[in-house]
C-alpha cells in the first residue's frame, strides 16, 4: 500500500531522512514511531508530495510519489496538527477543501457528525478547543473517503474519552479496508492500536514489521512460581542451564526468555518434580522496546 | 481550475474580507470624489497632492470619472494588500499543505487562486466606480458643474477605457502583492515591504532623482490608470509594468511550484 525505498532528504549537511525503506501492508494500522526530529514529518511530507526527496523513492497505491496527482485523490492526511482558516467556521473550512477536491458537501455533514462537531460546525475555527481542532483535522482527512489515511499525532490535545473515540474510529476504518499510517509520540497509544510499526531514529528506519514481533523480540520475560518457595532455586538452575538469565524476586522467578520457552520450562520442571503454580508471559512495553532499540538509557 | 477558483472564493467571500474591503472601497471612493467637488473653490486645491481641478475641467467628458481615476492608486494598494495577505496566509496558517494534498498540481492551484483574486479585484473596481460616479452625479448640480459633456458618447467611451485601465493597474498591483506574498511567506512583511517601497521609497526617489519614474514599478503601474503623464506615455507604462510583472511572476511561480512546503 505504501512502500519506500532508500527515501532520503538532505537539507545542506543535515540528513533529515536517511535511506528510509519500509512497507506498509493494506488494511492495517501502522504506527510511525520516533523521537522529535527523527524525520517522521519529513517522511510524511515526502509521501504527500509536499517535500521533494533528495534520493530514493516511494509508492503509494502503486503510484510513484513523483506523481502525487495520481494517488492523492484516494489519500486523506493530517500533517503536523490541524491547519485551517481561523475566521471561517469548521463547516466552511471543510467545504473549502471539499470544493477543491471535488467532493460533495453532503460528505461534510456526514463527517462533522462522525467526529462529533455537528452542533459546532458553524462556530469559527478560532473558537475551537485543541481537541475540536483535532477532530476537524480528522474529518478533513476523511473527506475523500480515502483508501490510505496518513495522520500525524491525531490524538494530540484530546481528552481520554476523545482518545478512546479516535482509537475506535481508526480501528473501524482499518477494519473497513483503509490503510492507516499514524505517527504519535505517545508510544502506549500506538501499542494499543497499531498492527505494524515503523520505528525511526536520527532519520533512519531501525525497525519495520508487526508490533507483536517487535515486542516479542525485545526482552520478553517469563514470570514463574513453584508450588513452594524452595522450588525457585531449582527453577533458576534449569533456566541457567538453558542459558537464560533468571533472578528471584520475592516468591517469583523472573526469566528473560521468549514466550516459546514456557512449554520447555514446564516440561523440565515436571521432570524435576516441580509443579508450577504460575507461568506468566510479560512482554515489554513499546516504550521499553523503543528505548532498547535506540540505546537510550531512560 | 474551476474547483480551485470556487474554493478560493469561499475564503474571499467571508464577511470581514468581502464586506469590509468592498465597504471601505465604496466609502473611500465616495469620500475622495466628494472632496473633489466640495473643495472646488478652495485655495488649498481639491485634487491629489493639492492640485487645483477647476469647474471647467470637471465639466469635460472625463469629469464624470475623474474622482474614480484619482482613487485608482489607493485601489491598487488595497488589491496589493489583499493579494499578498490571501497568499502569504496560506503559509502562516499552514493551510497550503491541505490545499496541495487536495490539489497537487501546483501551477493549477496558483492559477485558480490568481483568477479568483482578480475577479475579487474587479468587484472592488466596479464598486469604487459606482460610488465615485454616483456621488459625482449627486454633487455636480450643487457645485454648478456643467454635466452636459458627461452624457456624450465620448464620455462613455472614455469611461469604459478608463475602467479597463484602472482594472489593469489594480491587477498589476495585486500581482506584485501575490508575488511578494509567495516570496516572503508572511502577510505582514509582504504588505509592509511592498507598501513601503511603492508609497514611500518610490515617492522619495521619483521626487529627488529626475527621470527615475520611468524605471520604478509603482510609478509605472499607477500611470496605467492615469493613461499617461507629461513625461511617460501609456504604452511605455504598460510595457514597463509588464516587464516587472513577468520578472516577479516568474520568480514567484518558480518558487511556488518548486519550493518544499515545510510549514
Amino acid at each position: 500500500m505504501i512502500a519506500a525505498q532508500n527515501l532520503t532528504k538532505r537539507y545542506g549537511d543535515i540528513t533529515a531522512v536517511d535511506h528510509a525503506t519500509f512497507d506498509i501492508p493494506a488494511g492495517s494500522i501502522t504506527g510511525f514511531v520516533g523521537p522529535n526530529g527523527a524525520g517522521k514529518t519529513t517522511t510524511i511530507r515526502m509521501l504527500l508530495g509536499l517535500v521533494e526527496p533528495s534520493a530514493g523513492g516511494a509508492q503509494i497505491l502503486d503510484s510513484s510519489i513523483e506523481h502525487p496527482e495520481r494517488y492523492l485523490p484516494y489519500v486523506g492526511a493530517m500533517i503536523e496538527g490541524p491547519a485551517f482558516y481561523p475566521p471561517l467556521s469548521g463547516r466552511e473550512n471543510l467545504k473549502v477543501l471539499a470544493k477543491l477536491g471535488g467532493f460533495p458537501f453532503e460528505r461534510v455533514e456526514t463527517l462533522l457528525d462522525l467526529v462529533g462537531l455537528a452542533d459546532r460546525g458553524d462556530s469559527k475555527f478560532k473558537t475551537y478547543s485543541l481537541g475540536m481542532k483535532q477532530r476537524l483535522g480528522i474529518a478533513a482527512a476523511l473527506l475523500p473517503n480515502p483508501k490510505v489515511l496518513i495522520l500525524d499525532e491525531p490524538t494530540n490535545g484530546l481528552d481520554p474519552a476523545g482518545i478512546h473515540e479516535v482509537r475506535n474510529l481508526l480501528r473501524s476504518l482499518a477494519d473497513s479496508g483503509i490503510s492507516i499510517f499514524v505517527s504519535s509520540h505517545i508510544l502506549s497509544e500506538l501499542e494499543v492500536i497499531a498492527d505494524h510499526l515503523v520505528v525511526v531514529d536520527h532519520g533512519k528506519v531501525i525497525f519495520h514489521g508487526s508490533t507483536k514481533d517487535l515486542l516479542a523480540a525485545h526482552r520478553p520475560k517469563l514470570i514463574v512460581k513453584g508450588s513452594s518457595t524452595g522450588d525457585l532455586a531449582a527453577l533458576q538452575e534449569i533456566a541457567s542451564q538453558e542459558s537464560f538469565v533468571a533472578r528471584i524476586d520475592g516468591d517469583r522467578l523472573i526469566i528473560s526468555a521468549p514466550e516459546s520457552y514456557a512449554a520447555q520450562l514446564n516440561k523440565r520442571a515436571f521432570e524435576r518434580g516441580i509443579v508450577l503454580s504460575l507461568i506468566q508471559i510479560d512482554l515489554p512495553t513499546l516504550e521499553e522496546s523503543f528505548f532498547e532499540m535506540t540505546g537510550d538509557e531512560r | 481550475m474551476i474547483r480551485v477558483f470556487l474554493s478560493e472564493w469561499r475564503k474571499l467571500r467571508r464577511p470581514t474580507l468581502f464586506v469590509g474591503t468592498l465597504g471601505i472601497v465604496f466609502l473611500l471612493s465616495v469620500l475622495i470624489t466628494s472632496l473633489l467637488f466640495l473643495l472646488l473653490d478652495s485655495d488649498g486645491g481639491n485634487g491629489p497632492r493639492g492640485r487645483v481641478i477647476t469647474r471647467e475641467s470637471l465639466a469635460l467628458p472625463t469629469g464624470l470619472y475623474l474622482g474614480f481615476t484619482n482613487f485608482a492608486g489607493l485601489l491598487g494598494t488595497i488589491a496589493l494588500s489583499v493579494f499578498a495577505a490571501q497568499t502569504a496566509l496560506e503559509y502562516t496558517n499552514g493551510t497550503l499543505r491541505n490545499l496541495l494534498v487536495r490539489q497537487p498540481k501546483r501551477l493549477l492551484l496558483l492559477a485558480g487562486k490568481y483568477v479568483a483574486m482578480c475577479s475579487f479585484a474587479l468587484l472592488t473596481v466596479i464598486v469604487s466606480a459606482i460610488g465615485s460616479i454616483g456621488i459625482s452625479l449627486a454633487l455636480a448640480g450643487t457645485k454648478n458643474v456643467n454635466t452636459d459633456a458627461w452624457f456624450s458618447n465620448d464620455s462613455f467611451q472614455l469611461l469604459y477605457s478608463n475602467l479597463g485601465n484602472v482594472y489593469l493597474s489594480v491587477i498589476a498591483y495585486g500581482t506584485i502583492g501575490m508575488a511578494v506574498g509567495i516570496i516572503l511567506r508572511s502577510p505582514i512583511s509582504s504588505i509592509a515591504i511592498s507598501l513601503a517601497w511603492i508609497l514611500i521609497l518610490e515617492g522619495i526617489l521619483s521626487f529627488t532623482v529626475d527621470g527615475l519614474d520611468k524605471w520604478l514599478p509603482g510609478q509605472l503601474m499607477s500611470l496605467i490608470s492615469e493613461s499617461s503623464n507629461a513625461d511617460i506615455s501609456y504604452t511605455y507604462a504598460l510595457v514597463g509594468s509588464s516587464i516587472y510583472l513577468v520578472i516577479f511572476g516568474t520568480i514567484a511561480t518558480g518558487l511556488f511550484v518548486r519550493r518544499d512546503v515545510s510549514n
